[in-house]
C-alpha cells in the first residue's frame, strides 16, 4: 500500500500550498511516479467528471442566494424577526444571534457567510449593549454552525451524493438536529446571563401586534424555506431545481417586496458567488482525484476491514467515529473533512447497519463543531479575524458552546429515531 | 502473441472496474471469476475488483484498457462502439427477444470479426456474454402500445441511445440523474422510468405508484470484459488460457442465475401488485426503424446482416 | 475610459466565469419553465449547464488564486521571520507552477488522445469541455509565474512595493 501520497498532503498544505493544490498534486504525483500501471494523463478525465454532475449546481446555487439575501433586504428582515421574537429574553441579542443563524439557516447554508454577516452587524451592537466581545464572537461563531444543519445546505447535498442517499431525505433530516443545536445554544445563552446579569433588549414580550407587524414584513423572507421543501416535496421542482428557484425567489423579493436590490448590486453578487464556487468546487473535484488514488489502492477497503476488526458493535463504532472526526475537525476545515472521510466511512458503518441518512446528520453536526474549535476552526478564524477577538479569549468563551453542542451530537447518534423520524415520513 | 513459459515468481495484478452495485448478480460473478482465477494460477493473476465505478468507468474506463493500462474493463458492447462503429449495432433497441439470441449472436462471424477488429484498436475481448436483463417501460397507467406511451414522460439516463430510443417509441424522454428519478416519479415531475425487475425490486420502484409493466424488453443490458491487446499478449499463455475460460463460464453461471432469479423476482414483484403486460412489438419496431440506420463509420448494410442473422434463429 | 479598460481586463477571469455560471443558472431555469408551461424538458439541459459550470469553476479558480483566496492553512507566515518568509514564499510559487503546469502539460496530452470523443448528447467534440482545464490552471500557472516575479524582486530590492498582496486565506464557505 503506497501512503506517499497522504505525507505529500500533509506537508504541502503545512507548507501553505492551498488545499485543493495540495491534493491534486498528490494525485498526481501517485499516478506519475507510483507503481499505477496506467497512463497519468487519464486521472484529468476525474477533473471532469467530478465537476459535471447535475446535483452539484445546488452548490452555486445556494451561494449565490446567501449573497442575493445580503443585498436584498432579506437577511434585515430576518434580524428584525429575530429580534421582536426573542429581544425580551435574558441575554436578549445573544439570544436574537442564535434565532438569527437558525432563521438563516433556512434560506442559505453557508456558515461562514452567516458568521461572517453577523460579526460585523451583530457583535457591534453586542458589545455597545455591554457584552463582552469574546462572549459576542464565540456565540456568533457558535451559531453560525446551525446553519448549514438547518436545510437547505450545501454539505448536507454533497454528503447525499457521496453516499448516493435522496438529497430531499437529507433535507428533511436536517431540521432535527438543527432546532436542536438552537435549543441547547439557547440554554446555554440563558444559563451564562442568568450568571453575568446581561440585561434583555426590551422591557417585556413584544405585544402580539408587533409580532403581526414584523411578520408581515418578514414573510417572504420566511415563505422562502417553507417554498423549498413543499416544492421539493410535490415535485414542482428537484432539490437543484429549487436552488435555481430560490435565486428567482429571492430576486424577486429583493427588487419588488422590499425594493432594496439595485442593479449595481448584481456584479458584487455574481463575484462574490464566483469566488466562493470555484474555491468550494476545486476542492471537491481535487478531492475525488485524490478519492482516485485512494480507491486505486483499495486504502476503504482496507480502513473499513480494520475498523470493523477494532469496534465490533455499531455504538461503540459511533464513539470511535466520533472522536475521530472531532479530531480531524480540530486541524482539517469542515467540508474537506466532509469529502474526504465520508466515502471512506459510510460503507463501513451501513455494513453494521447504520442508516447513511442517520450517518450523514452525525457526520455533518460533528464536523461543524470541528469549525468553532481551536486550533483550526473556519468560522473561528471568520469570526475572530473581523471582530479583532485574540484567539485565546475566544476559547475561553466558547467551550460552554462546544459541550452543549456534543451533547446534541450524542442525543444525536444515540437517539436514532430523533434524527430518522423526519425522513421516514419520506 | 507471445507465449514465453512462466516463471516461478510472476505475478501481475489486474484492476476489473465496472458500475454495478455488490448485492447485483454481476459484481458476485465478478468477484468469483477473478477468485478462482487467483487460485488457479496459485496467485499469479491477482484480479481485483472494483465495483459501483469506483475506478475510473464507462468510456473512462474503455479508455484505461485502450491506453494501456493493466486494467480490465466491463462495459456494454456500445463504448466498444467508438474503437469498431459496427458494434453500435449490437446495443440497438428492441433487438432480441430471449437471452439465448444474444449469446447465439455473439458467437457468429459476423460478430467475432468484430472482435476481432478491435484488437486493432487495442481492445481484447475476453467475452461480449455478460447479461444484466431486459428494460421495461415502467409507469402509472399500463403501456402496451405507442400511442399508450404518447406524451409520457419517461425518466432515461442520459445517453443519446435512451433518449432517442424512447422518443421513437412515443415517449417523451427525461434524462434525470438516478439519485432524483424516484422522488420525480412518486410526485409525478415524469409519469415513469425504464429499467429492469431487478432495479424495480432492489429500489421499490412499484412503492411510487408506478405499478405497471410493459414488456417492451427495448434495451438487452449486456456488458464485455475488455483488456489492452499488449497487456493480454504479455501474460504467459497458460494463465491467459484460465484467465479466457473462467471469464466464460462466469457469464454462462451468471446468465443462469439471472434466469433463474427473474422468474422469482417477477413473482414477488407481483405480490406487491405489480402488473405485467406483453407489448405490441411490431409497432413499436416499426417507429424505431430510424435508429436501425447506419451511422458514420459503420459497414453499410450492418443491421440487415444483424437482422438477418436473428432471423435465421428464429425460424 | 482608460482605468475601465484595465478595470476590465483585470477582471476578465471574474467576467468571464460568471458569464458561464449565469449560462448554468439560466438553462436550470428555462427547463423548469419548460416543464410545467410546455409539459416538455429540454433534453440538452443537463449537458450544457454542467459544461457551462465546469468553465466557470476552473476559470473561476484562476481569479481566485490571482486574488490569493484559495483556501489553506497559513502556518508559514506565522512560524518564521520575516527573512525566511520570503525564500518560503519563493519555494511555494516554484510548487505552483509545478504543480500547475503539470496539469496544463497532462491536459494537452488528454485532449490528443480523446480527439474522436464526443459528448453524450449533444454530440459536441469533447476538447470543448477538455480545454477548460488547460486555459484554468494555465492561467493560474501564469498567475503563480507573476507572483515569482514579484516575490524574486521583493527579495532582491527590498521593495515593499514590489510585494504582491498578502495572502488573504480565506476558509472554506461550509
Ligand atoms: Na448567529
Ligand atoms: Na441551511
Amino acid at each position: 500500500m503506497a501512503i506517499f501520497p497522504i505525507v505529500i498532503v500533509m506537508a504541502l498544505y503545512v507548507s501553505s500550498i492551498p488545499i485543493a493544490f495540495a491534493l491534486i498534486a498528490a494525485a498526481l504525483a501517485y499516478f506519475t511516479f507510483g507503481d499505477v500501471g496506467s497512463p497519468p494523463d487519464l486521472i484529468l478525465q476525474t477533473f471532469i467528471t467530478s465537476a459535471s454532475s447535475f446535483p452539484l449546481l445546488a452548490v452555486p446555487f445556494f451561494i449565490m442566494v446567501g449573497e442575493i439575501m445580503n443585498f436584498s433586504g432579506i437577511s434585515a428582515s430576518l434580524m428584525k424577526m429575530a429580534d421582536v421574537l426573542t429581544g425580551h429574553m435574558k441575554g436578549g441579542l445573544a439570544q436574537v444571534n442564535v434565532v438569527l443563524s437558525t432563521m438563516m439557516g433556512g434560506i442559505s447554508g453557508s456558515a461562514n457567510a452567516d458568521a461572517a454577516m453577523q460579526s460585523k452587524i451583530l457583535v457591534p451592537e453586542m458589545e455597545k449593549r455591554g457584552y463582552s466581545a469574546a462572549f459576542s464572537t464565540a456565540i456568533t461563531a457558535a451559531s453560525s454552525s446551525i446553519a448549514p444543519v438547518i436545510p437547505p445546505g450545501i454539505n448536507l447535498i454533497i454528503y447525499a451524493l457521496i453516499a448516493q442517499v435522496s438529497v430531499a431525505r437529507m433535507f428533511i433530516g436536517g431540521y432535527m438536529p438543527g432546532i436542536l443545536m438552537a435549543i441547547a445554544l439557547m440554554v446555554t445563552v440563558h444559563i451564562i446571563a442568568v450568571r453575568r446579569g446581561y440585561k434583555p433588549v426590551r422591557d417585556k414580550m413584544s405585544p402580539p401586534g408587533e409580532i403581526f407587524k414584523q411578520l408581515k414584513h418578514s414573510i417572504w423572507a420566511l415563505l422562502l424555506p417553507f417554498g423549498i421543501i413543499l416544492g421539493i416535496r410535490f415535485g414542482v421542482f428537484t432539490p437543484t431545481e429549487a436552488g435555481a428557484i430560490a435565486v428567482v425567489f429571492c430576486t424577486v423579493v429583493g427588487v419588488f417586496f422590499y425594493k432594496e436590490l439595485r442593479w449595481h448590486h448584481f456584479p458584487i453578487i455574481m463575484r462574490n458567488t464566483v469566488y466562493a464556487t470555484s474555491a468550494v468546487i476545486l476542492i471537491i473535484v481535487a478531492a475525488s482525484i485524490f478519492g482516485r488514488y485512494l480507491s486505486w489502492e483499495r486504502i476503504p477497503f482496507l480502513l473499513t476491514r480494520s475498523l470493523m476488526g477494532f469496534a465490533a458493535e455499531p455504538w461503540m463504532m459511533l464513539i470511535v467515529i466520533n472522536i475521530f472526526l472531532l479530531a480531524m475537525g480540530m486541524f482539517l476545515e469542515g467540508g474537506a473533512v466532509l469529502i474526504i472521510v465520508a466515502p471512506l466511512l459510510v460503507p463501513v458503518v451501513t455494513a453494521m447497519g447504520v442508516h447513511p441518512v442517520h450517518f450523514g446528520l452525525i457526520l455533518i453536526v460533528n464536523i461543524m463543531i470541528g469549525g468553532i474549535t481551536p486550533p483550526f476552526g473556519s468560522m473561528m478564524f471568520t469570526t475572530c479575524s473581523i471582530t479583532g477577538v485574540p484567539i485565546s479569549d475566544f476559547i475561553k468563551e466558547v467551550y460552554p458552546f462546544i459541550i452543549a453542542l456534543v451533547i446534541v451530537l450524542i442525543v444525536i447518534t444515540y437517539v436514532p429515531g430523533l434524527a430518522m423520524f423526519l425522513p421516514n415520513l419520506l | 502473441g507471445s507465449s514465453e513459459v512462466a516463471d516461478d515468481d510472476y505475478k501481475l495484478v489486474l484492476r476489473l472496474s465496472h458500475v454495478f452495485n455488490p448485492a447485483e448478480q454481476l459484481s458476485k460473478s465478478m468477484d468469483l471469476v477473478a477468485e478462482r482465477i487467483y487460485e488457479r494460477t496459485d496467485g499469479a493473476i491477482e484480479i481485483q475488483t472494483f465495483p459501483q465505478a469506483q475506478l475510473p468507468a464507462y468510456k473512462e474506463g474503455v479508455e484505461q484498457v485502450v491506453r494501456g493500462a493493466n486494467f480490465i474493463s466491463v462495459e456494454d458492447p456500445s463504448f466498444i462502439g467508438d474503437y469498431v462503429p459496427d458494434m453500435k449495432a449490437l446495443y440497438a433497441p428492441m433487438m432480441y427477444e430471449s437471452f439465448e439470441e444474444y449469446t447465439t449472436l455473439t458467437q457468429t462471424d459476423l460478430v467475432q470479426d468484430m472482435i476481432a477488429r478491435a484488437e486493432e484498436s487495442g481492445i481484447k475481448i475476453l467475452t461480449l456474454d455478460y447479461i444484466y436483463g431486459f428494460r421495461n417501460i415502467i409507469t402509472r397507467e399500463p403501456v402496451r402500445s405507442p400511442a399508450d406511451l404518447t406524451g409520457k414522460q419517461i425518466r432515461v439516463p442520459g445517453t443519446d441511445l435512451y433518449i432517442n430510443t424512447l422518443n421513437n417509441m412515443g415517449a417523451i424522454a427525461n434524462p434525470l440523474p438516478w439519485g432524483e428519478t424516484l422522488s420525480a416519479v412518486q410526485q409525478g415531475v415524469v409519469d415513469g422510468l425504464e429499467g429492469s425487475e431487478f432495479t424495480n425490486i432492489g429500489n421499490r420502484v412499484y412503492e411510487t405508484g408506478a405499478t405497471h409493466v410493459g414488456l417492451s424488453r427495448h434495451i438487452l443490458g449486456t456488458c464485455g470484459v475488455y483488456i489492452n491487446i499488449d497487456v493480454w499478449n504479455g501474460i504467459p499463455e497458460q494463465y491467459r488460457v484460465i484467465i479466457e475460460e473462467e471469464f466464460l463460464k462466469g457469464a454462462v453461471e451468471g446468465t443462469q442465475i439471472l434466469s433463474d432469479n427473474h422468474a422469482a423476482v417477477v413473482a414477488e414483484l407481483e405480490s406487491h401488485g405489480v402488473q405485467f403486460h406483453e407489448v405490441d412489438g411490431a409497432a413499436f419496431r416499426a417507429r424505431l426503424a430510424p435508429m436501425y440506420v447506419e451511422t458514420a463509420g459503420m459497414t453499410p448494410g450492418i443491421f440487415e446482416a444483424v437482422f438477418a442473422e436473428l432471423d435465421a434463429m428464429r425460424q | 475610459m482608460k482605468k475601465t479598460l484595465t478595470t476590465i481586463l483585470f477582471n476578465t477571469e471574474e467576467i468571464v466565469s460568471a458569464a458561464f455560471l449565469s449560462v448554468t443558472v439560466s438553462v436550470v431555469i428555462l427547463n423548469v419553465v419548460m416543464r410545467y408551461v410546455f409539459r416538455s424538458g429540454i433534453f440538452w439541459v443537463e449537458e450544457v449547464a454542467t459544461t457551462a459550470f465546469i468553465w466557470s469553476v476552473f476559470v473561476g479558480a484562476a481569479a481566485v488564486y490571482k486574488r490569493k483566496m484559495h483556501i489553506g492553512i497559513d502556518l508559514i507566515t506565522k512560524l518564521f521571520p520575516e527573512s525566511i518568509r520570503k525564500i518560503i514564499v519563493i519555494v511555494i510559487d516554484l510548487m505552483m507552477i509545478a504543480i500547475n503546469g503539470y496539469v496544463c502539460y497532462l491536459s494537452v496530452f488528454m485532449i490528443q488522445a480523446n480527439r474522436l470523443k464526443t459528448t453524450p448528447v449533444l454530440n459536441i467534440p469533447a476538447m470543448y469541455v477538455n480545454l477548460s482545464i488547460t486555459v484554468g490552471f494555465g492561467l493560474i500557472m501564469l498567475h503563480a509565474i507573476y507572483f515569482l516575479y514579484k516575490d524574486v524582486k521583493y527579495l532582491i530590492t527590498g521593495d515593499a512595493a514590489a510585494a504582491p498582496p498578502v495572502a488573504a486565506t480565506t476558509k472554506l464557505d461550509s
